[in-house]
Protein backbone atom coordinates (compact mmCIF):
# COMPACT_ATOMS: atom_id res chain seq x y z
CA UNK A 1 0.00 0.00 0.00
CA UNK A 2 1.42 3.90 -0.59
CA UNK A 3 0.97 6.25 1.78
CA UNK A 4 1.37 10.09 1.31
CA UNK A 5 0.71 11.05 4.65
CA UNK A 6 4.25 9.62 5.74
CA UNK A 7 3.95 10.23 9.55
CA UNK A 8 0.33 10.54 12.27
CA UNK A 9 1.15 11.53 15.77
CA UNK A 10 -1.85 10.79 17.67
CA UNK A 11 -1.58 12.53 21.35
CA UNK A 12 -3.79 11.36 24.04
CA UNK A 13 -3.36 14.00 27.07
CA UNK A 14 -3.64 11.73 30.15
CA UNK A 15 -3.49 8.50 28.27
CA UNK A 16 -1.60 5.63 30.70
CA UNK A 17 -0.71 2.29 30.72
CA UNK A 18 -2.69 1.60 34.45
CA UNK A 19 -5.93 1.50 32.42
CA UNK A 20 -4.70 0.46 28.72
CA UNK A 21 -2.39 -2.55 30.09
CA UNK A 22 -5.03 -4.63 32.01
CA UNK A 23 -7.56 -3.86 29.82
CA UNK A 24 -6.22 -4.03 26.08
CA UNK A 25 -8.62 -7.26 25.00
CA UNK A 26 -11.23 -4.00 25.02
CA UNK A 27 -9.10 -1.38 23.46
CA UNK A 28 -8.69 -3.10 19.97
CA UNK A 29 -7.04 -0.62 18.10
CA UNK A 30 -4.73 -0.19 20.80
CA UNK A 31 -3.60 -3.65 21.41
CA UNK A 32 -3.20 -3.51 17.65
CA UNK A 33 -0.89 -0.94 17.80
CA UNK A 34 1.46 -2.53 20.10
CA UNK A 35 1.27 -5.65 18.62
CA UNK A 36 2.24 -4.22 15.50
CA UNK A 37 4.87 -1.46 16.84
CA UNK A 38 6.54 -0.95 19.83
CA UNK A 39 5.51 0.57 23.04
CA UNK A 40 6.92 1.52 25.96
CA UNK A 41 7.02 3.94 28.56
CA UNK A 42 8.20 7.61 28.73
CA UNK A 43 9.46 9.31 32.16
CA UNK A 44 8.99 12.56 32.60
CA UNK A 45 12.27 14.00 33.58
CA UNK A 46 12.64 15.36 37.50
CA UNK A 47 12.34 19.51 37.74
CA UNK A 48 10.55 19.68 34.87
CA UNK A 49 6.30 20.19 35.16
CA UNK A 50 4.24 17.49 34.68
CA UNK A 51 1.63 20.05 33.11
CA UNK A 52 0.17 19.92 29.71
CA UNK A 53 0.79 23.65 28.35
CA UNK A 54 4.40 22.73 29.05
CA UNK A 55 5.07 18.93 27.67
CA UNK A 56 2.60 19.80 24.26
CA UNK A 57 4.46 22.66 23.84
CA UNK A 58 8.01 20.43 24.35
CA UNK A 59 6.66 18.19 22.06
CA UNK A 60 6.32 19.54 19.31
CA UNK A 61 8.99 22.61 19.26
CA UNK A 62 12.06 20.59 20.89
CA UNK A 63 12.35 23.00 23.52
CA UNK A 64 12.44 21.73 27.18
CA UNK A 65 10.13 23.13 29.61
CA UNK A 66 12.67 24.99 32.01
CA UNK A 67 13.65 27.02 28.61
CA UNK A 68 10.13 27.61 27.22
CA UNK A 69 8.21 28.72 30.45
CA UNK A 70 5.00 27.96 29.31
CA UNK A 71 3.55 26.29 31.96
CA UNK A 72 -0.30 27.50 32.65
CA UNK A 73 -3.12 28.15 30.05
CA UNK A 74 -3.75 31.29 32.42
CA UNK A 75 -1.25 33.96 32.83
CA UNK A 76 -1.13 36.77 35.41
CA UNK A 77 -5.17 36.89 34.43
CA UNK A 78 -4.04 36.60 30.34
CA UNK A 79 -5.28 33.83 28.18
CA UNK A 80 -2.20 32.52 26.60
CA UNK A 81 -2.19 31.87 23.16
CA UNK A 82 0.38 30.43 20.73
CA UNK A 83 1.77 34.10 20.08
CA UNK A 84 3.03 34.06 24.36
CA UNK A 85 5.41 31.18 23.60
CA UNK A 86 8.78 32.09 22.85
CA UNK A 87 9.59 28.98 20.79
CA UNK A 88 9.20 28.19 16.92
CA UNK A 89 7.72 24.71 16.54
CA UNK A 90 7.33 22.45 14.14
CA UNK A 91 4.48 23.50 11.96
CA UNK A 92 6.46 26.85 11.86
CA UNK A 93 9.27 25.75 10.24
CA UNK A 94 7.96 23.37 7.82
CA UNK A 95 4.73 24.99 6.96
CA UNK A 96 3.64 23.53 4.37
CA UNK A 97 4.60 19.97 5.24
CA UNK A 98 2.27 19.76 8.51
CA UNK A 99 -1.61 20.16 9.25
CA UNK A 100 -2.13 20.29 13.59
CA UNK A 101 -5.78 19.36 14.90
CA UNK A 102 -6.31 20.82 18.73
CA UNK A 103 -2.78 20.19 20.10
CA UNK A 104 -3.64 21.46 23.98
CA UNK A 105 -0.90 23.65 24.85
CA UNK A 106 -3.28 26.79 24.66
CA UNK A 107 -7.19 26.37 25.03
CA UNK A 108 -8.93 26.07 22.90
CA UNK A 109 -6.59 23.88 21.53
CA UNK A 110 -4.26 24.63 18.87
CA UNK A 111 -5.00 24.21 14.86
CA UNK A 112 -2.24 24.58 11.79
CA UNK A 113 -3.61 24.30 8.45
CA UNK A 114 -7.09 23.24 9.52
CA UNK A 115 -10.09 24.91 11.28
CA UNK A 116 -11.74 23.51 14.34
CA UNK A 117 -13.31 24.98 17.39
CA UNK A 118 -14.52 22.47 19.70
CA UNK A 119 -17.56 22.48 22.09
CA UNK A 120 -16.66 24.45 25.25
CA UNK A 121 -13.76 25.96 23.46
CA UNK A 122 -12.40 23.01 24.09
CA UNK A 123 -12.09 23.69 28.03
CA UNK A 124 -15.32 21.12 29.32
CA UNK A 125 -16.03 19.07 31.94
CA UNK A 126 -19.58 18.17 30.56
CA UNK A 127 -19.91 14.40 29.29
CA UNK A 128 -22.34 15.75 26.06
CA UNK A 129 -19.71 18.28 25.18
CA UNK A 130 -16.59 15.68 25.50
CA UNK A 131 -18.21 13.29 23.13
CA UNK A 132 -19.44 15.68 21.02
CA UNK A 133 -16.10 17.33 21.07
CA UNK A 134 -14.04 13.23 20.36
CA UNK A 135 -16.48 12.80 17.30
CA UNK A 136 -16.11 16.23 15.81
CA UNK A 137 -11.92 15.72 16.41
CA UNK A 138 -12.25 12.19 14.71
CA UNK A 139 -13.92 13.86 11.73
CA UNK A 140 -11.94 16.26 11.10
CA UNK A 141 -8.93 14.02 11.30
CA UNK A 142 -10.48 11.82 8.53
CA UNK A 143 -11.26 15.03 6.63
CA UNK A 144 -7.68 15.62 7.01
CA UNK A 145 -6.02 12.44 6.39
CA UNK A 146 -8.45 12.39 2.96
CA UNK A 147 -6.67 15.73 1.76
CA UNK A 148 -3.20 13.58 2.42
CA UNK A 149 -1.09 15.84 4.27
CA UNK A 150 2.81 14.39 4.57
CA UNK A 151 2.69 14.63 8.41
CA UNK A 152 -0.63 14.82 10.36
CA UNK A 153 -0.86 15.85 14.13
CA UNK A 154 -4.36 15.37 16.21
CA UNK A 155 -4.62 15.18 19.82
CA UNK A 156 -7.75 14.21 22.28
CA UNK A 157 -7.61 15.92 25.71
CA UNK A 158 -10.51 14.25 26.94
CA UNK A 159 -9.16 11.04 28.78
CA UNK A 160 -7.25 14.18 31.13
CA UNK A 161 -10.71 15.78 31.52
CA UNK A 162 -12.37 13.18 32.58
CA UNK A 163 -9.64 11.52 35.37
CA UNK A 164 -9.78 14.79 36.92
CA UNK A 165 -13.04 14.02 38.25
CA UNK A 166 -13.21 10.27 37.65
CA UNK A 167 -10.05 8.42 38.27
CA UNK A 168 -10.79 5.02 40.55
CA UNK A 169 -14.19 4.47 38.55
CA UNK A 170 -12.70 1.82 36.94
CA UNK A 171 -16.07 1.20 34.81
CA UNK A 172 -16.22 4.82 33.48
CA UNK A 173 -12.79 6.15 32.90
CA UNK A 174 -13.05 2.47 30.75
CA UNK A 175 -15.58 3.35 28.85
CA UNK A 176 -14.23 6.74 27.65
CA UNK A 177 -10.66 5.01 26.96
CA UNK A 178 -13.21 2.51 24.52
CA UNK A 179 -14.57 5.75 22.76
CA UNK A 180 -10.85 6.69 22.56
CA UNK A 181 -9.97 3.79 20.87
CA UNK A 182 -12.50 3.44 18.70
CA UNK A 183 -11.84 7.15 17.65
CA UNK A 184 -8.15 6.56 16.51
CA UNK A 185 -9.25 3.29 14.90
CA UNK A 186 -10.89 5.47 12.60
CA UNK A 187 -8.01 6.79 10.92
CA UNK A 188 -5.20 5.19 12.21
CA UNK A 189 -4.22 3.19 9.08
CA UNK A 190 -3.95 6.20 6.96
CA UNK A 191 -0.11 7.15 7.11
CA UNK A 192 2.86 4.42 7.00
CA UNK A 193 4.50 5.59 10.03
CA UNK A 194 2.36 6.35 13.49
CA UNK A 195 3.35 7.79 17.09
CA UNK A 196 0.98 7.43 19.40
CA UNK A 197 1.89 9.48 22.43
CA UNK A 198 0.60 11.18 25.61
CA UNK A 199 1.98 13.97 27.64
CA UNK A 200 1.71 12.53 30.91
CA UNK A 201 -0.10 9.11 32.44
CA UNK A 202 -2.82 9.56 35.92
CA UNK A 203 -3.22 8.44 39.05
CA UNK A 204 -5.10 8.49 42.51
CA UNK A 205 -4.14 11.77 44.22
CA UNK A 206 -1.09 11.41 46.44
CA UNK A 207 0.10 9.11 44.21
CA UNK A 208 2.31 11.69 41.56
CA UNK A 209 5.85 12.61 41.84
CA UNK A 210 4.65 16.16 41.70
CA UNK A 211 1.75 17.20 43.07
CA UNK A 212 0.08 18.63 40.07
CA UNK A 213 -3.60 19.75 40.76
CA UNK A 214 -5.55 20.83 44.13
CA UNK A 215 -7.83 18.30 46.21
CA UNK A 216 -10.70 20.45 45.29
CA UNK A 217 -11.48 22.15 42.06
CA UNK A 218 -12.72 25.79 42.07
CA UNK A 219 -16.54 24.73 42.17
CA UNK A 220 -15.70 22.57 45.07
CA UNK A 221 -16.04 19.02 43.35
CA UNK A 222 -13.23 16.49 44.22
CA UNK A 223 -10.45 15.77 42.26
CA UNK A 224 -9.98 12.31 42.32
CA UNK A 225 -7.01 11.95 39.97
CA UNK A 226 -3.59 13.32 39.75
CA UNK A 227 -1.29 13.76 36.80
CA UNK A 228 1.66 10.92 37.02
CA UNK A 229 5.39 10.92 35.47
CA UNK A 230 4.71 7.94 33.27
CA UNK A 231 3.06 8.97 29.98
CA UNK A 232 2.94 6.13 27.07
CA UNK A 233 4.81 5.81 23.76
CA UNK A 234 3.28 3.17 20.88
CA UNK A 235 5.49 3.97 17.38
CA UNK A 236 4.48 1.84 14.33
CA UNK A 237 7.18 1.73 11.37
CA UNK A 238 9.42 4.81 13.21
CA UNK A 239 13.37 4.32 12.65
CA UNK A 240 14.16 6.18 15.98
CA UNK A 241 12.99 5.81 19.32
CA UNK A 242 11.20 8.29 21.18
CA UNK A 243 12.18 8.85 25.07
CA UNK A 244 11.01 12.00 25.95
CA UNK A 245 8.57 14.40 24.84
CA UNK A 246 11.02 16.60 22.42
CA UNK A 247 11.72 13.44 20.52
CA UNK A 248 8.46 13.58 18.49
CA UNK A 249 9.63 17.54 17.14
CA UNK A 250 13.11 15.96 16.55
CA UNK A 251 11.48 12.82 14.61
CA UNK A 252 9.23 15.30 12.66
CA UNK A 253 12.41 17.50 11.39
CA UNK A 254 14.37 14.37 10.86
CA UNK A 255 11.79 13.00 8.48
CA UNK A 256 10.47 16.56 6.94
CA UNK A 257 12.83 19.32 7.61
CA UNK B 1 14.09 21.70 3.16
CA UNK B 2 12.76 24.64 3.85
CA UNK B 3 13.87 27.90 1.51
CA UNK B 4 14.70 30.77 3.05
CA UNK B 5 15.43 34.51 2.64
CA UNK B 6 18.32 36.63 3.92
CA UNK B 7 17.20 39.76 5.65
CA UNK B 8 20.18 42.33 6.83
CA UNK B 9 19.81 43.51 10.33
CA UNK B 10 22.69 45.92 12.25
CA UNK B 11 25.22 44.59 13.78
CA UNK B 12 24.85 45.96 16.88
CA UNK B 13 21.33 44.98 16.95
CA UNK B 14 22.57 41.91 16.50
CA UNK B 15 25.36 41.53 19.45
CA UNK B 16 22.05 42.87 21.49
CA UNK B 17 19.68 39.72 20.40
CA UNK B 18 22.73 37.63 20.84
CA UNK B 19 22.88 38.69 24.37
CA UNK B 20 19.20 38.56 25.08
CA UNK B 21 18.88 35.08 24.06
CA UNK B 22 21.33 33.25 26.43
CA UNK B 23 20.09 30.65 28.26
CA UNK B 24 16.66 30.64 26.42
CA UNK B 25 15.17 27.76 23.89
CA UNK B 26 16.46 30.21 20.92
CA UNK B 27 19.09 28.76 19.07
CA UNK B 28 20.12 31.51 16.97
CA UNK B 29 19.55 35.42 16.46
CA UNK B 30 18.03 33.86 12.55
CA UNK B 31 15.36 31.91 14.96
CA UNK B 32 14.71 34.56 17.45
CA UNK B 33 14.44 37.33 14.64
CA UNK B 34 12.01 34.35 12.65
CA UNK B 35 10.04 34.01 15.81
CA UNK B 36 9.35 37.74 16.36
CA UNK B 37 8.41 38.77 12.73
CA UNK B 38 6.21 35.51 12.91
CA UNK B 39 4.32 36.90 16.07
CA UNK B 40 3.91 40.33 14.10
CA UNK B 41 2.96 39.18 10.98
CA UNK B 42 0.24 36.48 12.55
CA UNK B 43 -1.40 39.71 14.85
CA UNK B 44 -1.97 41.42 11.88
CA UNK B 45 -3.43 38.54 10.20
CA UNK B 46 -5.49 38.03 13.47
CA UNK B 47 -6.77 41.44 13.50
CA UNK B 48 -6.84 41.17 9.93
CA UNK B 49 -9.60 37.63 10.00
CA UNK B 50 -11.28 39.06 13.29
CA UNK B 51 -14.09 37.35 14.04
CA UNK B 52 -11.32 36.42 16.86
CA UNK B 53 -12.45 35.88 20.51
CA UNK B 54 -14.18 38.65 21.59
CA UNK B 55 -13.47 39.61 25.14
CA UNK B 56 -16.78 37.41 25.90
CA UNK B 57 -15.03 34.47 24.83
CA UNK B 58 -11.85 35.26 26.88
CA UNK B 59 -14.04 35.45 29.94
CA UNK B 60 -15.97 32.06 29.66
CA UNK B 61 -12.93 30.38 28.37
CA UNK B 62 -11.05 31.77 31.55
CA UNK B 63 -14.20 30.58 33.56
CA UNK B 64 -14.44 26.80 31.98
CA UNK B 65 -10.55 26.50 32.48
CA UNK B 66 -11.43 27.64 36.32
CA UNK B 67 -13.98 25.29 36.96
CA UNK B 68 -10.95 22.59 35.59
CA UNK B 69 -8.74 23.39 38.24
CA UNK B 70 -6.02 25.43 35.42
CA UNK B 71 -6.33 28.46 36.58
Amino acid sequence: MIFVTKLLVIGVDGATWKVIKPNLDSLPVFKKLCGEGKSGTIVLPEGEAVISPAIWTTMFSGVPGSKHGHEKYVKDGKLQSRDDIPVEFCWDKIPDKIVALQVPFVIPPFNWNCDYMPPGFGASKDEAELRQDVEGITAKAKEILASSPECAIVCYNHLDRVQHFHWGEDEYVLEWYKLVDSAIGEFVDKAEKVIVISDHGFCGVGEARDKTLPDVAADGQRLKGDHHEEAIIITKGLDCEIKQPGDVYRAIMEMFG
Amino acid sequence: MARHTTVSIPVELGEKIKKRIEGTGFRSVSDYTTYVLRQIVSSAEMREKSKGFKKEDHDEIKRRLKALDYI
